[in-house]
């Protein structure tokens, strides 16, 4: 198959050189990140958020944190010089990068390059400035981009015992600062118990100069008990009995399960709200596993078969002059997923000979041909075009609606336990191993007598019932569908979510979906740049951990025997 | 009677003619060499014989079954099983499962647990390495995982298509030995091979195949001593 995510041999070179030529080229190297994350506007949108309320806001914070990772990686290359090399190396390279930075303020002043790049304004040069003349502004940005550089040197040279608390202290701080919205909901959610947080901690827009402080001493005091308490609790957990140890780590697991399970009720609806995304799209992710993970069909229409679920609930159950039928939503759910199947049957039987990169594009092609006729005027009596179908009801259980994000979270989870056992027992079967025969050789499966046809339908089928679940409750949570929520991102948001995780593994899908799907979810407050984070992850994920964050059981194996 | 008839075959892909009216015939309990060039299309008629590529004319009969127009599984299950050339195993299983995957077909688990006796008895390496996953193989051991593979699902054919390609000599022997060993367990075997010499050492037939036809059948030991066979595949 020629859709292979390769984990690459390529390895960096040591990098050699001087001294003096390492620190320009750290320096140049981080100063062009700082001009384009000021070109492209990340510095401006995130100054208009805060790390400590009218304090400091995230994009200065950003501007010096450059100039710190410059300083690391300086470091990092440099343990073995002398002192005095790594001390002047440092001021070279955080000089060099506030350099750059500084200079754009004489580019937005007296150029004018506005018509190419949009955020090179005078907020930005107020900004860099740091609120400060232009002259002194530039002078205070290069001397305190050294300093940062300096700092981050020396985090890297100093012991570990004094640098942990210190880097996890700081992490906490971004980590509460980056979510901080979110966190005052659920806190504002918690109750009385909960106000008393809220209130030392927090103010409206971020944490205050009290609450930075406390964030970071208590951060830092819990690093430093943990590495005193790590030791010990090691020794006496390997003095354990195996059979304790196996439960000890079982019940871990268990009490970490149900803490994330259950995490919305205390979160309030927004988190419930994200969960249930994220829920929604881990059903999908188990489904499209089937299909790449598990047989090596890569469907860039899978997109589809969610849409369909949605629809099938929507045409059995709204009331609108398009349903047909006003059934229950538990009656309707069966049907829509057995719609789901009879499409991913349909729909695998022109693709059936096409493969690797060529059945991506094809896929592609049913993924879009379903939208468009969703659209289309042709379907418009029966689907309602491109205003949909509304007033779908809610599910109920007796007189109880599932209307709210938190109850119909707790039906997605319901669905997901069931289709993870599914995805479980399916994967160990006979069938899961034909799959896996097919995905590595189609030829020689077809040569042992393994029936092509029946196979690749099935994986087709099997996986579209999944996502029709999803869109079945997908229906009901927004009570009224579009063929516009049925975009191809959809399709590649599942695609990448499962390759985070691990392609073939079923942990890894909700491991890749709360990454890709719940942290942007959480981080709305920065718009569109939270795909920056999105973008980001997918790129560190390839080169740091190629197989995925939780990798499948045969992928492991490969690593540990290569 | 014989075991498999291949009569006037002819294989076409697009405008190229690989096979040209070929026949050729495979008695019960023999070992049949097909010997030719590069592109001759020794790989083509394997793969047709297996149902792979479709045939334009000619039939295909094996025992009283025409194979002609079965779909490649319906092929396998009347006992004839293909190794493809080049090291086909899958690479992300390991070395039982791959040994399973042979025995896909197979309802009899008392035999099928004998056969992987048999097989790990022809090939020791493979018990030690069975929790190895195959893509981690040397190329000996995986061409013998491939052969293994091929005898779990109880073949009556075995179609073997260049075993001893990129093998060091001792390996050629290693696999020769075994395809031997194979013959005595009443397989019947078609043998492709570039390397003429050892196949037709072994061969009680020879067939050789000129782009897309047959143009010499002689028995094995009569074709190690044809003067154009020895200077156009013996060197
Ligand atoms: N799928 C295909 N499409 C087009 N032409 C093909 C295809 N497969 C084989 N051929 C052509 O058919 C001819 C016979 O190929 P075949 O693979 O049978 O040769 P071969 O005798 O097995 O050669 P080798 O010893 O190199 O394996 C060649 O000219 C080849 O290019
Ligand atoms: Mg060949």
């Amino acid at each position: 198959m020629s859709f292979e995510i390769v984990s690459s041999g390529f390895q960096h070179r040591q990098r050699t050189g001087t001294p003096l030529s390492q620190a320009l080229k750290t320096g140049i190297v981080f100063g062009v990140l700082s001009l384009y994350l000021a070109l492209v506007g990340v510095y401006l949108t995130f100054d208009k958020s805060w790390v400590v309320v009218n304090v400091l806001s995230m994009g200065r914070t950003l501007l010096f944190v450059v100039p710190l990772l410059a300083g690391v990686q300086f470091a990092r290359l440099n343990r073995s010089q002398s002192r005095a090399v790594q001390l002047g190396g440092t001021l070279l390279v955080g000089l060099i990068v506030g350099g750059f930075t500084a200079c754009l303020l004489p580019v937005i002043l007296f150029g004018n390059l506005r018509v190419m790049f949009v955020a090179l304004s005078s907020p930005l040069a107020k900004m860099l400035a740091l609120g400060l003349t232009p002259v002194l502004g530039a002078a205070v940005l290069v001397a305190g981009s050294a300093a940062a550089a300096l700092f981050g040197a020396l985090l890297t040279v100093m012991s570990p015992t004094v640098r942990r608390p210190i880097t996890v202290g700081l992490a906490a701080l971004a980590v509460v600062a980056l979510l901080q919205e979110v966190l005052q909901l659920i806190l504002r959610g918690g109750g009385a118990a909960f106000s008393f947080i809220t209130r030392g901690l927090f103010q409206y827009g971020g944490l205050t100069v009290r609450g930075a402080i406390i964030v970071f001493v208590a951060a830092a005091l819990v690093s430093i008990v943990v590495a005193r308490l790590r030791a010990p609790f090691k020794a006496r957990f390997a003095e354990l009995p195996p059979g304790a140890a196996r439960f000890l780590r079982q019940a871990g697991i268990v009490i970490l399960l149900a803490a994330i399970i259950f995490f919305p009720l205390i979160g309030g609806s927004f988190v419930a709200q994200v969960f249930l995304l994220v829920g929604l799209y881990a059903l999908m992710g188990m489904g499209l596993n089937v299909e790449v993970g598990l047989a090596g069909l890569l469907d860039l229409g899978f997109v589809a078969y969610f849409a369909i679920g949605a629809y099938t609930i929507a045409l059995l159950t709204a009331d609108s002059p398009h349903a047909l039928a006003s059934m229950s939503f538990w009656a309707a759910l069966p049907i829509a997923v057995l719609v789901s199947v009879a499409f991913g049957f349909l729909f695998g039987i022109p693709v059936l000979g096409i493969r690797g990169d060529y059945l991506a594009v094809a896929t592609l092609g049913i993924g879009e041909i379903v939208r468009v006729l969703v659209l289309s005027d042709v379907a418009q009596p029966l689907l309602g075009g491109a205003q949909g179908i509304l007033n779908i009801p809610s599910p109920a259980i007796g007189s109880f609606e599932l209307a709210t994000p938190t109850s119909l979270y707790f039906l997605t989870v319901c669905c997901l336990a069931l289709a993870t056992y599914f995805a479980f027992r399916v994967q160990d079967s006979r069938l899961g191993r034909t799959w896996m025969a097919m995905r590595d050789d189609e030829d020689v499966a077809q040569a042992l007598g393994i029936n092509l046809v029946k196979t690749k339908l099935l994986a087709y089928s099997i996986g579209a019932a999944f996502a029709g679940v999803a869109g079945a409750i997908f229906a009901v949570m927004l009570k009224s569908i579009f063929p516009h929520s049925f975009q191809l991102l959809i399709s590649i948001n599942i695609l990448a979510l499962i390759i985070v995780g691990g392609l073939g593994s079923l942990g890894g899908v909700i491991v890749g979906a709360l990454v890709l799907i719940g942290l942007p979810e959480l981080l709305r407050e920065f718009g569109e740049y939270r795909f920056l984070l999105y973008g980001a992850v997918i790129v560190a994920m390839m080169r740091l951990k190629p197989e995925g964050l939780w990798p499948a059981r045969i992928r492991r194996r490969e690593t540990a025997d290569a | 009677m014989a075991l498999l008839s291949v009569d006037e075959l002819c294989v076409h892909y697009g405008k190229i003619e690989a096979l040209h009216d070929v026949s050729l015939t495979v008695d019960e309990g023999q070992v049949v060499a097909l010997i030719g060039a590069n592109g001759a299309g020794k790989s083509s008629l394997l793969k047709a014989i297996s149902g792979i590529v479709g045939v334009a004319s000619g039939s295909i009969r094996f025992r009283d079954q025409v194979l002609t127009d079965c779909a490649p599984h319906e092929i396998v299950r009347h006992g004839v099983v293909q190794v493809p050339e080049g090291r086909r195993i899958f690479s992300r299983l390991t070395v039982q499962e791959n040994l399973d995957m042979g025995a896909f077909l197979r309802r009899d688990h008392a035999e099928v647990r004998r056969d992987f006796e048999r097989a790990f008895a022809m090939f020791p390496r493979l018990r030690e390495r069975r929790n190895q996953v195959a893509g981690t193989l040397s190329g000996g051991e995986q061409q013998m995982l491939a052969m293994a593979r091929a005898l779990l699902s109880k073949p009556q054919l075995l179609l073997l298509d260049e075993p001893s390609m990129g093998l060091a000599p001792i390996l050629v022997d290693l696999v020769f030995d075994s395809i031997e060993a194979i013959r005595k367990d009443g397989v019947t075997i078609l043998l492709v091979e570039q390397n003429a010499f050892v196949a037709l050492q072994i061969a009680d037939i020879g067939y050789v195949l000129e782009t897309g036809s047959i143009v010499l059948r002689e028995s094995g030991p009569a074709l190690l001593e044809n003067d154009a066979v020895k200077r156009a595949y013996l060197g």
